[in-house]
């Protein structure tokens, strides 16, 4: 493989960064009094969950620069951010689930911040339902463009959500510091960073990898002209 | 479920989520590079 080079420090970076993550969110952290082992869920929730918006926000910037450029690498890069962004999403929502479950005694209720973060998960899974259909690149491009746009408008409501409307969920830094000892706040801040550099590697490498399919594609159909 | 099986179950989601996508894209990478070899192949086969 041609890239291995730069992919290997990479992939050191995101070890130790999840290394250091781990070791704060297991061993640093202090237990909460009140919920006990089970608020250290927490460090891998809300990191997912805000490196989730920022996926979608990248669609989003990602969608109006191709409309802008018509370059393919802002193409390529708001799929990319869109795939990174469901999986970031479902895997909130499970975290999440299985926090409420100890805490609150059910599985799913139909709270603002829960219910705005599940349509925001239909939506872009539909987006990249509408990728996968089988338009011409062209076309694709443009369709998936707007329709990158026009997703966003949810991304605000589930993040204003527990604080617009009665939510049983918590919004964290509601207030100034969030209400977090100063040891859960250096975790909580570790987690995020760690998240971050393998969120940002994956969809480096998922976007240069959608490149090469396309120019792939592009090649083999002006062979088959 | 007890905090301690929650706890774990959690992080062995995200850890499975995770390494899931790693793997589709690991695989996917490595049909590009098989498509980009028998690419390579043929404009060999053409050129000779």
């Amino acid at each position: 493989m041609r890239h291995n080079s730069f992919m290997l420090p990479l992939v050191i970076i995101a070890f130790f960064a999840m290394l250091a993550s781990n070791y704060c969110i297991w061993l640093y952290a202090p237990t909460e009094q009140i919920m006990g082992h089970v608020q250290r869920i927490f460090y891998v929730h809300l990191p997912l969950a805000w490196w989730g918006l920022i996926s979608f926000f990248t669609v989003c910037v990602a969608s109006i620069a191709y409309l802008k450029t018509r370059k393919w690498f802002w193409d390529n890069l708001a799929a990319a951010a869109a795939e990174l962004g469901v999986l970031f999403a479902v895997l909130a929502l499970v975290t999440g689930m299985i926090w409420g479950r100890i805490s609150w005694g059910v599985w799913w209720t139909w709270d603002p911040r829960l219910s705005t973060t599940l349509v925001m998960c239909f939506v872009y899974a539909g987006y990249l339902l509408v990728r996968g259909m089988g338009l011409s690149r062209e076309r694709r491009g443009m369709v998936s463009a707007v329709l990158g746009i026009i997703a966003f408008i949810d991304v605000p409501l589930v993040f204003f959500s527990a604080r617009m409307w009665r939510s049983i969920h918590p919004a964290v830094f509601a207030n100034k510091d969030g209400g977090l000892a100063p040891e859960m706040l250096y975790t909580l801040l570790v987690a995020l960073a760690a998240m971050g550099v393998v969120w940002s590697i994956v969809l480096c490498l998922r976007t240069r990898q959608l490149s090469q399919l396309g120019r792939l594609d592009a090649l083999a159909g002006s062979r088959e002209e | 479920m007890d905090t301690m099986t929650g706890l774990f179950v959690a992080n062995a989601c995200v850890w499975l989520g995770l390494c899931a996508y790693i793997f589709f894209v690991a695989r996917t990478q490595s049909a590009v590079q098989k498509r980009l070899a028998q690419m390579e192949a043929l404009e060999q086969n053409e050129h000779e």
